[in-house]
C-alpha cells in the first residue's frame, strides 16, 4: 500500500452495534416460524448406566406433545468435530457416560409442555461403576467409559523436538513442578439454540448458534444421513461462543429430525443448567514441567506431561493435547522439548475447544514455572522471558516461520505500563505485580481443507456486497471484513453491506476456531475485492490515461497516485465502466489458505504450523486482603503484538474480555463436581467475575505488519486469553510469597496458606 | 427453567390474605418473589395457589412512632436506603440493605420476603432434573439428608442479610392472621429447624418490623463477605450492635447456621466490659463456636470458621473506632 489506509485501522464500532445495543439483532430465541414447536432434551441423572429399556408412551400421549424419540430412532451414525475421533450419538444409544449424557427429546406445542412430557418418560438403568478422576481412570482395572478405549487414554500424544536427554545433561539448573488447572465454563451470555425447517422438496434449514455453519453441515449430513446438498445452515446472531459453540450439538440433529419427520419447525433452546452441564468446559489438565537451563537462564530443555480430564466424549481431543505440545515452542526459544499428552474418558461433562484450546492450561504451567525459576536463579522475571525470546527471521527449532515478533516488546511495554520497576517486589505485604508471555497462531496452515472463499459484487450505485462463510459470533469478524474490503476498493464502510456464514448462500469458510478468521477469510475477502478493483481499474486507466500500476482507490475516488487532482469519482468511474459496455455488477471472487509445503500432519516431521503467530505479555498488580483471602484485582496491562490492527476499538474489546476470562479461571470459577455431578451449573453459584470485580485495563499497541496477515494483521483472538491468568498468580506471589501450583486461587486457599506460613 | 403450574390470587386485604392461607394447604404469600419463583423453577417449591399481596395497600411504609421505627413488610429493600429516616437513624439497616443480592433483587424483593426467605443448601438449589440423580432429601420430602444423614434433620442454612443487623437491635416482628395479631421478636420467628424455618402458624402473614428506641442510639454495623461484590448471598455475614454507656454489645450471623444466629456466648463474655484490642482478640477466637458448621454449601465449614473470627474482628474494632 502506497497511500494511508482510511478504513483499516481505525476505532470502529461494529457493524451491528446499534442494532444490538436496541436489542433488535435477532438471535435464534428471537426466530419464530409460523407452526413452531418447541422442543426439550431428556438426560442421564447417572454417570455411567446402561440403558435398559425407555417408555415413552405416556409423554407419547400427554396432549400438545408432537414428538419423542430416542437413541434406538435414530441412524447408527456417530459424530465429533474430528473425524478420527467420533464417538458421540445426538442421543445415547445403549449407555450414558455422564450426568447430563442426552437420552430423549420431546417436541410439543409449548415449551411448558415439552418440559412435562420429560418427567413422563421412563428409563429403566442399570447402574455401571463409575471413574472421576482421570488418574484413576488409566489405572488397570478402572471402569472403561468406552468400551473400546484401552485405559480410558483416547488421544495421546508424544512429540520430541530435538534430543531432550542430551539437553538436560547438559544443564546446569533443572526443575520440575507440577500443577493443575480446573475446569471452567465457557458460559457465553446465549445458551446454546436451534430452529430446523423441513420443506415438501426434501430441503431442511437449520438456524443455529454455532461458530462453524459448514462443519455443522457436514456432521448433521453424516448423522441424518441427509446429502449436504439439501442442508443449509444458517447462523444468526450469536451471542458468544469461546470455542463452546464448535460442536454439533443433540439440539441440532434433534431439531432436524423432528422437522423432517413431523414437518413442522421445531426449535430448541438451552438452559443454563444445560450450557454448563450438557455442552463443553475447558479441560481440567494436570501438568508436570521440567525445565534444563545453563547458568545465564537460557532454557535448554523442557519436558512437559499432560493428563486432560476430558470427560465422557471426545469432542476436539486429539486437536487440543496437540495444540497443547506444539505451542510450548513459542514464544520462548525451547531448542529441546519433549511433549507427553494424553487425553482421558471420564464420568464427567465433557472437555472442548475453549478460548486458547489446550494452551491456557500448557501457558499457566509455563509461565508460573519460569517466575519459580527467576527467584531461584535470582533473575527479574521480565529478564528470564526477555533472554528466552524467539525472534522473527531466526531459524526455529521446530521448523515454525517466524516473520514477525514483536514479543520482546511486549514484555518491556506490559511492565512499563504496571509499573514493574518501582513495583516488583518493593510493595508492602499484599500488593504484588506478576507478569506472563504467550503466543498464538493466527488459524493453522497444515491442513487443507482449512480454507476460506469471498465475493466481492460492487453495483452502479458504489453499494458493495460481500458474501463470507466467515462466522461472526459476537468478536466483529463481520465488521472487519467489511472494513477490508472498504479499504481495498476506497469506499467508506458505510458503503459495505456483509451477508456471512449461510451455507446456502456463502462460500465455504471452515468457521471460528484457532483464531484464524481475520487472517484467512480477511484474505479471502480482500482477494475478491482486489479482484473488483482490477477490473474496474482497466477501465479507469484508460480514462485517465495512466497505468493501472498507478491507480489509487480512497473515500469513494479514484485517481492517479501522487496527483489527487487526476481522478473521477467512484461513481463516475461506475458510469463509465457501464457506458463503456461492460457487464454489471463487478465481481470479484477470492479464496484463501495459509501457503504451507506440505498439507499433512505436524506429529511426523516438523514444519511450519501457521501464517503467522502473535505475541503478547499481560502485567497485573494484586491486592491481597490477609484477613478475607480475597484478591483485588487492581490493573492489568495488555500488549498485544497482533499485526496490523484492522480495528482497535475491537482489539481492545477482546484483551478487555481476556482480563475476565483470565481473572475468573485464576480467581473466582471452577466447576465444582461430586461424583459427576456438577455443584454450580448456575450463573449465580457458578460465580464468575461481574463488572464490579473489572480492573483498570490498560490495552497496549504493539504494531509489526505480517507479511501474510491482509494489511500485516494478525490474531487478537484466543491469544489474548493465554497469559492474563498467570501472571495474576504471579502477582499473588508477589504480594504474598506463596507459590500457588492450581487454580483458582480462592479466598479460601489464601486463608489456609497464609496461616500454614506463619506455623 | 419454567415456573410450574399454580393458581394466582390477589387478595384485597391481610384477611382475606390469611384465610387463603390457612384454606388452602399448599398456598404462599408471593412478595417480591425474588426467592420465592426461583425455588419454584427448581420445584423445590410448588405452591398450589399465589396469592400476591403486593395489591393490599398499607403494608409499604417505613415510619416513626413513639420512638419507634416501624417499617411495613412489603417495603421494598431500596426504599431501606433511599429514605432519609432510615439512613439517618439505622444507617446499618440501609447498608445491609444495599448489600442484597443486586440492584435488581432490591428493586423487587422485600423487607419481609427477605426474612421469610427459604433456607438453602447446595444439594436443595437445584433443579428437578438435578435433584433426580440423587435421594430426594428431608427437605424435599424424601428420606435423607446429603450433608448430615444421623437424625431425620435439615441443616440447610439460613442466608438472608437482613435478619442480623435487626436481630442485634432486638427487633420485633407484627404477624397477623385473620382478625388478629401478635409482636414477637425478631428471634423467635426463626424456628431452627433447617425444613421449616420460620415459626409461624397457619395463615400467619408478616406485617411489620418494629425496631424499638432503645437500640437507634449506639452504633451498629452489618459486614458482607461474598464471593463477588454484587449478587451473591453471604458467605458469612456479622452485625454488631455497641453501647458504650450501657457496656453492652450484641453480636449476630448469618450463613453459617439453620437460622441467624445471636452470638450469646460472646455478648456475655463482653458484657459489662469496653472494648478493646485484647477482648477483641479474646472473643474473636470464640467466634465459630456459636455456629453448627456444615457442609451445606460449596465453602467449607472451616474457610467460614475462619471468616466468622475476621469479620467479629474487624466490626468490633470499627466499633470501638466509631463509638
Ligand atoms: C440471584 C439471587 C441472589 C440473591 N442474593 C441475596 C442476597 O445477597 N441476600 C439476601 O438476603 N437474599 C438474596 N436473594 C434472595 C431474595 O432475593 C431476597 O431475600 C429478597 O429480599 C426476598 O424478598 P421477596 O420480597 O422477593 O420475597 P419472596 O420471594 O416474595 O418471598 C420469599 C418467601 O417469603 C414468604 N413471604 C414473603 N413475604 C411474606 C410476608 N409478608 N409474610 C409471610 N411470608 C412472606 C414467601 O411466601 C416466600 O416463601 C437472592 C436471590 C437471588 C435469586
Ligand atoms: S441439609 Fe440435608 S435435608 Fe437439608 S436441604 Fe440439604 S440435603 Fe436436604
Amino acid at each position: 500500500m502506497e497511500r494511508e489506509l482510511t478504513v483499516v485501522g481505525n476505532r470502529m464500532p461494529m457493524l451491528d452495534a446499534a442494532a444490538k445495543a436496541k436489542g433488535t439483532a435477532q438471535f435464534i430465541d428471537d426466530l419464530v416460524l409460523p407452526g413452531m414447536l418447541h422442543g426439550k432434551i431428556l438426560r442421564s441423572p447417572l454417570p455411567h448406566a446402561k440403558i435398559l429399556h425407555i417408555d415413552t408412551s405416556k409423554a407419547e400421549k400427554l396432549s400438545g406433545v408432537k414428538g419423542v424419540m430416542t437413541g434406538t430412532d435414530i441412524p447408527d451414525r456417530k459424530y465429533g468435530i474430528v473425524p478420527k475421533a467420533k464417538d458421540e450419538y445426538a442421543l445415547a444409544k445403549t449407555k450414558v457416560r455422564y450426568i447430563g449424557d442426552e437420552v430423549a427429546a420431546v417436541c410439543a406445542v409449548d415449551p411448558e409442555i415439552a418440559e412435562e412430557a420429560l418427567e413422563l418418560i421412563k428409563v429403566d438403568y442399570e447402574e455401571l461403576p463409575a471413574v472421576f478422576d482421570p488418574m484413576e481412570a488409566i489405572k488397570e482395572g478402572a471402569p472403561l467409559v468406552h468400551a473400546d478405549v484401552q485405559k480410558n487414554i483416547s488421544a495421546s500424544i508424544r512429540k520430541e523436538f530435538g534430543d531432550v536427554e542430551k539437553a538436560f545433561g547438559e544443564s546446569d539448573f533443572i526443575f520440575e513442578d507440577t500443577f493443575y488447572s480446573q475446569a471452567v465454563n465457557h458460559a457465553p451470555l446465549e445458551p446454546h439454540g436451534a430452529l430446523a425447517q423441513y420443506d415438501p422438496k426434501g430441503e431442511l434449514t437449520i438456524w443455529s448458534s454455532t461458530q462453524i455453519p459448514f462443519f455443522l453441515r457436514r456432521n448433521l449430513s453424516t448423522t441424518l444421513l441427509v446429502p449436504e446438498s439439501k442442508l443449509r445452515v444458517i447462523k444468526p446472531k450469536v451471542g458468544g461462543g469461546f470455542g463452546q459453540k464448535v460442536d454439533m450439538f443433540a439440539k441440532d440433529f434433534c431439531a432436524c429430525w423432528f422437522a423432517m419427520n413431523i414437518g413442522r419447525p421445531v426449535k430448541f433452546i438451552y438452559d443454563r443448567e444445560e450450557v454448563f452441564i450438557g455442552t463443553r468446559q475447558r479441560h481440567p489438565v494436570y501438568l508436570s514441567v521440567k525445565t534444563g537451563l545453563n547458568k545465564e537462564g537460557n532454557i535448554l530443555a523442557q519436558q512437559f506431561k499432560a493428563y486432560a480430564d476430558g470427560g465422557a466424549y471426545n469432542s476436539t481431543a486429539p486437536v487440543m493435547i496437540t495444540l497443547m505440545g506444539f505451542f510450548l515452542m513459542i514464544p520462548y526459544k525451547v531448542p529441546n522439548l519433549l511433549h507427553e499428552g494424553y487425553h482421558v474418558y471420564t464420568n464427567k461433562p465433557v472437555g472442548g475447544a475453549m478460548r486458547g484450546h489446550g494452551i491456557p492450561q500448557a501457558r499457566f504451567a509455563v509461565e508460573r514455572q519460569l517466575d519459580m525459576i527467576a527467584e531461584r536463579m535470582d533473575l527479574d522475571p521480565g529478564e528470564i522471558r526477555i533472554r528466552n525470546s524467539i525472534h522473527a527471521g531466526e531459524p526455529h527449532p521446530a521448523k515454525f516461520v517466524i516473520n514477525t515478533c514483536g514479543f520482546v516488546d511486549t514484555v518491556k511495554k506490559a511492565a512499563e505500563g504496571i509499573g514493574w520497576a518501582q513495583k516488583r517486589g518493593k510493595l508492602p505485604f499484599g500488593r504484588g505485580v506478576g507478569m506472563a508471555g504467550g503466543s498464538f497462531p493466527s488459524g493453522v496452515s497444515n491442513m487443507s481443507h482449512i480454507s476460506s472463499g469471498a465475493v466481492v459484487q460492487l453495483g452502479r450505485e458504489g453499494a458493495v456486497n460481500v458474501l463470507t462463510g466467515a462466522a461472526d459470533i459476537g468478536q466483529g469478524a463481520e465488521t472487519v471484513i467489511g472494513q477490508i474490503v472498504a479499504e481495498e476498493l476506497g469506499v467508506l464502510l458505510e458503503d459495505v453491506r456483509v451477508t456471512a456464514a449461510d451455507t446456502g448462500i456463502t462460500p465455504l469458510d471452515p468457521g471460528t476456531f484457532g483464531s484464524g478468521v481475520t487472517v484467512r477469510a480477511g484474505n479471502a475477502a480482500r482477494l475478491a475485492a482486489i479482484s473488483v478493483k482490477n477490473k474496474l481499474f482497466e477501465i479507469v486507466s484508460e480514462k485517465l490515461e495512466a497505468s493501472v500500476d498507478d491507480l489509487v482507490a480512497e473515500k469513494r475516488k479514484i485517481y492517479v497516485k501522487g496527483s489527487p487532482d487526476k481522478g473521477m469519482t467512484l461513481s463516475d468511474a461506475l458510469k463509465a465502466y457501464q457506458y463503456g459496455d461492460h457487464p454489471m455488477p463487478i465481481v470479484g471472487r477470492g479464496s484463501w489458505m495459509a501457503p504451507t509445503t506440505e498439507p499433512t500432519t505436524l506429529l511426523k516431521e516438523n514444519g511450519n504450523f501457521a501464517p503467522n503467530y502473535s505475541f503478547m505479555t499481560q502485567a497485573a498488580e494484586v491486592e491481597v486482603d490477609p484477613q478475607t483471602g480475597r484478591v483485588k484485582l487492581l490493573k492489568m496491562a495488555a500488549a498485544h503484538d497482533c499485526g496490523k490492527m484492522i480495528n482497535p476499538l475491537l482489539v481492545e474489546g477482546q484483551l478487555e474480555g481476556s482480563v475476565v476470562g483470565g481473572m475468573g479461571q485464576a480467581l473466582y470459577e471452577d466447576v465444582i463436581v461430586e461424583k459427576g455431578q456438577v455443584m454450580n451449573p448456575s450463573f449465580l453459584d457458578y460465580g464468575f467475575p461481574t463488572a464490579m470485580e473489572m480492573p483498570e485495563i490498560e490495552a497496549i499497541e504493539v504494531e509489526t505488519i505480517d507479511p501474510l496477515g491482509p494489511f500485516g494483521a494478525k490474531e487478537a483472538g484466543e491469544g489474548t486469553q493465554v497469559s492474563p491468568a498467570p501472571a495474576i498468580v504471579n502477582a499473588i506471589y508477589d504480594a504474598i510469597g506463596i507459590d500457588f501450583m492450581e487454580m483458582p486461587v480462592t479466598p479460601e486457599k489464601i486463608l489456609k496458606a497464609l496461616e500454614e506460613k506463619k506455623k | 427453567m419454567r415456573l410450574p403450574k399454580f393458581e394466582y390470587v390477589e387478595p384485597k386485604s391481610i384477611e382475606e390474605a390469611c384465610s387463603i392461607l390457612s384454606d388452602e394447604s399448599s398456598a404462599k404469600i408471593l412478595a417480591g418473589g425474588t426467592d420465592l419463583l426461583a425455588n419454584m423453577k427448581h420445584r423445590v417449591e410448588v405452591p398450589s395457589v399465589l396469592a400476591n399481596i403486593k395489591r393490599i395497600s398499607g403494608l409499604d411504609f417505613i415510619r416513626q412512632d413513639n420512638g419507634a421505627i416501624r417499617i411495613g413488610a412489603l417495603t421494598p429493600l431500596k426504599r431501606l436506603y433511599k429514605t432519609t429516616l432510615v439512613t439517618e437513624k439505622v444507617p446499618a439497616l440501609s447498608s445491609a440493605a444495599a448489600s442484597v443480592g443486586s440492584y435488581h433483587h432490591q428493586t423487587m424483593g422485600t423487607l419481609g420476603g427477605n426474612l421469610c426467605q427459604q433456607n438453602r443448601c447446595k444439594y436443595f438449589n437445584q433443579s428437578q432434573w438435578w435433584r433426580s440423580a440423587r435421594e430426594p432429601c428431608f427437605k424435599a420430602g424424601g428420606g435423607i439428608c446429603h450433608v448430615v444423614n444421623k437424625k431425620e434433620i435439615c441443616y440447610s442454612s439460613y442466608c438472608g442479610d437482613m435478619a442480623p443487623i435487626l436481630l442485634v437491635m432486638n427487633a420485633k416482628v407484627v404477624l397477623a392472621n385473620k382478625g388478629d395479631s401478635r409482636e414477637i421478636s425478631l428471634q423467635s420467628l426463626f424456628s431452627g429447624d433447617g425444613k421449616t424455618p420460620l415459626d409461624t402458624k397457619k395463615g400467619e402473614i408478616l406485617t411489620e418490623i418494629v425496631i424499638p428506641e432503645e437500640a437507634l442510639n449506639s452504633f451498629s454495623t452489618y459486614s458482607k463477605f461474598a464471593n463477588r461484590e454484587s449478587i451473591d448471598f453471604p458467605i458469612v455475614g456479622a452485625a454488631i450492635w455497641s453501647s458504650v454507656q450501657r457496656k453492652e454489645h450484641r453480636v449476630s450471623f448469618t450463613a453459617v447456621d439453620r437460622k441467624p444466629i445471636r452470638a450469646r456466648n460472646i455478648e456475655s463474655v463482653l458484657k459489662g466490659r469496653d472494648l478493646s484490642e485484647e477482648i477483641v482478640e479474646e472473643v474473636a477466637g470464640l467466634a465459630s463456636k456459636e455456629a453448627a458448621l456444615v457442609k451445606s454449601s460449596n465453602y467449607a465449614p472451616s474457610y467460614k470458621r475462619r471468616l466468622m473470627e475476621g469479620l467479629l474482628r474487624s466490626t468490633l474494632k470499627e466499633a470501638m473506632r466509631r463509638s
